[in-house]
């Protein structure tokens, strides 16, 4: 079923808002996060955002939430819904970064979600605030957030995958009926083999504690994780790697069907913050060429985790880069999960 | 030299001489050795698959990854030489 039949009935963004960390520039600072800086470098990154000491991922979404609200001309009591997706580790057990962001935000009684699902987030996510409020007859405004605030206590930004990683937070205010960045459709899957990819084995249930001795520079990075998973089955090794790529170009075509539209009147792909011949791997099958994509914002942002798309595209749009009319396809993967959604800007 | 050797010495040398170009083609970099590491050199997936693919286009197969991924170029093209080699062997016989 589409998600949005008609612009009366559908849902669209009607802001957004930003709070990003202090930039860094990444070849000034790599040599403090790897032995080889050099590699680092040439995954072409420039700079990338590093959150004060003290600045929580919640400072970040609040910032972020705020300027949304403002620029929608809205108060935060005229949110019905409130939906927040964390790609990093979370502040605290035993807690909600929902809730907790509508306390900030001086909410006293609304619905929440917290998603916590990895870098796709910020795309799959809006499949949860449409459905939310299509379920809601009653509900018109949902502010949905994105944050991604490294833990470099258990996570070096510089080695886990093959990105610099980068804290942001990125807000959007979706309104029932608003015509304009309408969110057309959402199409993913989950493949659970994948389930343990990036997996931390330590502060959870299992393995409260770190090893003695951790150090996070000294932390397995994503290749490792891969090799364990993939040892001595090089076949496995290349589809799985294949994989990433076709599967976006199924999720959206998955999303364009749901929709009703033709994949081919997609103009513009966003996908994460990767290199750019990651973002060229997504977009090239669908035809859409590199400039058309978010191949410029990524090394100016580094990879802010499910931020990445909402901010591309709310940056490309205040830029006067997607025009009126065209489909935008945004799409992500996460931890064995991949997503799209398509927005009618 | 055998002529039963001649034929996979010329592949296994084709292999890396295609091998050395293609990376440094598609990592930018004039000079790359056999003894270079894929990864260490800024290679990632996306580049690995591009590289399996001219590879196949050309010999008809791809890249064990492991091998690209965990040793030098010249050992990962020889990987490769050596499948080439045995599936044409086990063609012919």
């Amino acid at each position: 079923m589409a998600q949005d039949t008609n612009a009366a009935t559908g849902f669209g963004i009607v802001s957004f808002g930003y709070a990003f960390g202090e930039d860094q520039d990444v070849a000034a600072v790599a040599a403090d996060y790897v032995d080889d800086p050099d590699r680092v470098l040439k995954w072409g990154y420039r700079t990338f955002h590093r959150a004060a000491a003290g600045v929580t991922g919640t400072d970040l979404a609040r910032e972020a939430g705020q300027q949304a609200l403002d620029r929608a001309g809205i108060t935060a009591d005229a949110v019905d819904l409130v939906v927040v997706a964390t790609t990093d580790m979370p502040e605290y057990s035993y807690w909600d970064a929902a809730s907790a962001l509508a306390r900030e935000l001086k909410i006293e009684r609304t619905q929440t979600l917290w998603l916590n699902e990895g870098c796709g987030a910020g795309v799959g996510g809006l499949f949860y605030v449409a459905s939310t409020l299509a379920a809601r007859p009653e509900a018109d405004t949902a502010l949905f957030v994105v944050v991604n605030r490294v833990s470099e206590f258990h996570r070096n930004r510089m080695n886990v995958i093959n990105t610099v990683l980068s804290d942001a937070a990125v807000a959007v205010v979706v309104r029932r009926g608003h015509d304009a960045n309408r969110i057309l459709a959402t199409e993913q899957f989950t493949d659970p083999e994948y389930s343990d990819l990036l997996r931390l084995d330590f502060g959870g249930a299992v393995q409260p504690l770190p090893p003695i001795g951790w150090d996070a520079t000294d932390a397995p990075s994503a290749y490792d994780q891969v090799r364990e998973q993939f040892a001595g089955d090089p076949a496995k090794l290349r589809k799985f790697i294949g994989e990433r790529y076709t599967r976006l170009v199924e999720v959206i075509e998955g999303a364009a069907a749901r929709a009703g539209v033709d994949r081919r009147e997609i103009a513009h792909v966003i996908y994460l913050n990767d290199v750019s011949t990651s973002i060229a791997a997504v977009a090239t099958p669908l035809g859409v060429p590199l400039e058309r994509t978010n191949a410029a914002v990524a090394p100016g942002h580094g990879h802010m985790g499910g931020a990445d798309q909402l901010v591309s595209l709310g940056l490309q749009l205040e830029r006067g880069e997607l025009a009126a009319g065209e489909l935008v396809a945004l799409c992500g993967i996460s931890t064995g999960r991949w997503a799209a959604s398509l927005i009618r800007v | 030299m055998s002529i039963a050797h001649h034929p996979r010495t010329t592949l296994a040398e084709e292999v890396r001489t295609a091998t050395l170009a293609w990376v440094a083609e598609l990592l930018e970099e004039p000079e790359v050795e056999l003894e270079d590491s894929f990864l260490e050199l800024g290679g990632h997936s996306a580049l690995a698959l591009q590289l399996g693919e001219y590879a196949k286009e050309r010999f008809g197969d791809e890249y064990d990854l492991m091998v690209l991924f965990e040793q030098p170029l010249g050992r990962a093209a020889d990987e490769l030489s050596a499948r080439l080699t045995a599936a044409a062997t086990a063609e012919a016989a």
